[in-house]
């Protein structure tokens, strides 16, 4: 079974979230902050096969994240998640693999994480 | 003895005297020889003003024969009649003139500036003839011209230079100016208010001084343009104040090129737009803050809607299924006005960025199609010639440039009528159009019809809803893809959008 860690501030879209990869089959770690220190310990820890991270235009905190994840594991695919409609612009400039704009088609949301894992 | 002597005598006289007269021909001769072939234009005119006499050097200044000047009336020759009967009146009176400034035309019609300097010969009183002396004077006129017309440009210069600088100074933009190793060679009040150093400080001192170190090397890069003449305008970038706060800054830059086409300096307008950086910055936290509000709940429901959609299609529930696919075809929508709204944002500040990929047209149109068919069930839309042409475009965009013209194309006509999507090509290009057979649009409205918020308002639209940004949006999108939309309509006919791209 592949395991994401799935970060956002926003609970309702981390329990949807978590509801909608697990009954895709995935393990789902659900993190609501962008701290580099918890969330490259649970990279150490739980070793995963992607990381969902929310981005958003005002806040720098998960970029910088993606960044230090690249830094330490460069093969560990980290997808941007965002609400912004321009993600598709900047998501390779500030060093994620894919992006997610929100709302997604569940089908979309699938094929993303799988084809990154598949690589 | 006395006779002889007598005779020797009278002979000594007679002697003397033709030699006297030989010396006295002789002296006549020079004189005559002397006035006649001086080289000052000298002559004689008498008491009727009219030329009885002259000489060759004044012939051949004014360019006539003997003949065509003796004999005619001086004032023919003068270029300013008050002036000869003043000259003619003054020497009457007996005066003398002394360089009488006049002048004088010549027979090829060019004018000739000379001094006549002239008095009268009279004969017991009675006026003889006058003795007049021409200097040309012309060369000497004709720099003074020159010389009063370059003093004339030269104060203009000087005035223009007052002005500008008077302009420079009270400018509400810094301007600076410096030369190529950035020692700067002035310094206006505007600058002075912005950076905080005076004048005084700063002529001499380098403008790299005010450079942040973050963007050194954009700044090296502008010169590398600068030194090869371009000039650059509305550059953005940041400078540091004498108290060390950085600045966002607008700048307009000029190289200074001297006479000989030498690049000599730079010439800077700086304008602060540090407020109006943070206006942006606020306004885009604005929208990227309600762009995340009103997107998270609507990420929740669309994902729990199709969670439960594939549910029902594994448990055969075709109420729910049915429902689940409108509910979500709507959420859907919604998720469209709210882009759109962000796209208009954008609009704005001419902020919206194309990512263009290759891709064929009608795959595109059949998805946007099937995902408006979901909601509205009343209208056959058909494709017309479409299969198989590639564009190179951004594909989001133009999906939103179909989902706006045919979402507007049901809204706007009756329930049940065709809507036909058709292409057409033609040397490189396709012309995609979308026609109904509903409402129309007047000619007036025509017009009006892409402003943004414009909306068509009679009794015939007044149950539809829209906010008028739809195709507004749409031709501006298709700007950005160097595109227009077009439109005929009929009232009570239909209507045709369409647009042209190229082709791959």
């Amino acid at each position: 079974m592949e395991t994401i860690i799935v970060q956002d501030k926003d609970e309702s879209i981390l329990d949807v979230l978590t509801l909608a990869l697990e009954q895709e089959g995935f393990e789902v770690i659900s993190v609501n902050t962008c701290d580099e220190k918890k969330i490259l310990e649970l990279i150490d820890k739980q070793r995963p096969h992607a990381v969902m991270l929310d981005i958003r235009l005002s806040d720098q905190d998960c970029i910088e994240v993606c960044k230090m994840i690249k830094l330490k594991y460069p093969h560990l695919p980290v997808i941007a998640l965002s609400c912004n409609s321009n993600v598709h612009e900047q998501y390779h400039e500030d060093g994620f693999d894919g992006y997610i704009q929100k709302p997604f088609d569940l089908d979309l949301l699938y094929k993303v994480i799988r084809k990154h894992i598949s690589k | 003895m006395h006779e002889i002597n007598d005779i020797r005598q009278l002979r000594n006289i007679l002697a003397q005297d033709q030699i006297r007269i030989k010396a006295l021909e002789l002296r006549n001769e020079e004189l005559t020889d002397f006035i006649e072939n001086a080289a000052i234009p000298l002559h004689w005119v008498d008491k009727h003003g009219n030329v009885i006499w002259a000489n060759q050097a004044e012939l051949d200044a004014l360019g006539y024969t003997r003949e065509e000047y003796i004999g005619a009336p001086i004032a023919t020759f003068h270029a300013d009649q008050y002036a000869i009967s003043e000259i003619l009146s003054r020497l009457e009176n007996n005066e003398t003139l002394t360089n009488y400034q006049a002048r004088l035309k010549c027979k090829d019609g060019s004018i000739k500036h000379v001094l006549i300097s002239s008095n009268v010969r009279r004969s017991n009183g009675e006026f003889v003839h006058t003795r007049c002396f021409t200097r040309d004077i012309s060369q000497i006129v004709l720099e003074q011209e020159r010389m009063s017309e370059l003093i004339g440009r030269l104060g203009e210069s000087e005035a223009r230079l007052r002005m500008a600088t008077d302009i420079v100074e009270s400018s509400f933009d810094a301007i600076i100016s410096k030369k190529l190793d950035h020692t700067i060679t002035s310094w206006n009040k505007s600058a002075e208010k912005l950076f905080g150093y005076t004048a005084e400080e700063m002529i001499g001192r380098s403008s790299l001084l005010l450079v942040p170190q973050e963007v050194m090397e954009q700044e090296k890069e502008m010169y590398m343009r600068l030194e090869r003449g371009e000039r650059i305008d509305h550059f953005e970038t940041k400078r540091t104040t004498k108290e060390n706060q950085v600045l966002d800054v607008s700048m307009t830059l000029s190289p200074i090129i001297d006479i000989a086409g030498n690049i000599t300096g730079i010439s800077k307008i700086i304008r602060d737009i540090t407020e109006r950086k943070l206006d942006q910055r606020r306004k885009d936290d604005f929208v990227a803050m309600v762009s995340h509000e009103l997107k998270t709940p609507l990420t929740s429901i669309l994902s729990y809607i199709q969670m439960l959609h594939v549910k029902a299609k594994r448990s055969g529930d075709d109420f729910g299924i049915q429902t689940l696919a409108r509910t979500e075809a709507q959420t859907k929508r919604m998720t469209q006005m709210i882009n759109d709204f962000l796209d208009i944002a954008r609009l704005d500040d001419a902020r919206i960025r194309l990512v263009k990929t290759e891709f064929e047209l009608e795959p595109l149109i059949r998805e946007v199609i099937a995902e408006i068919q979901v909601v509205y069930t009343g209208h056959p839309i058909l494709l017309d010639a479409c299969p198989g042409i590639k564009v190179y475009a951004d594909r989001g965009k133009i999906g939103q440039v179909f989902t706006n013209l045919i979402s507007n194309a049901i809204k706007y006509s009756p329930a049940g009528s065709d809507i036909l999507i058709s292409c057409a090509l033609e040397d490189e290009k396709v012309e995609v159009a979308v026609t109904d057979h509903g409402l129309g649009i007047s000619k007036e409205n025509q017009e009006k019809l892409f402003e943004r918020f414009y909306r068509v308002e009679d009794d015939r639209t007044r149950n539809i809803s829209g906010f008028g940004i739809g195709l507004y949006l749409v031709s501006e999108i298709l700007r950005y893809h160097e595109a227009a939309i077009h439109v005929k309509s009929e009232l009570n006919q239909g209507s045709t959008f369409s647009f042209t791209m190229g082709i791959l």
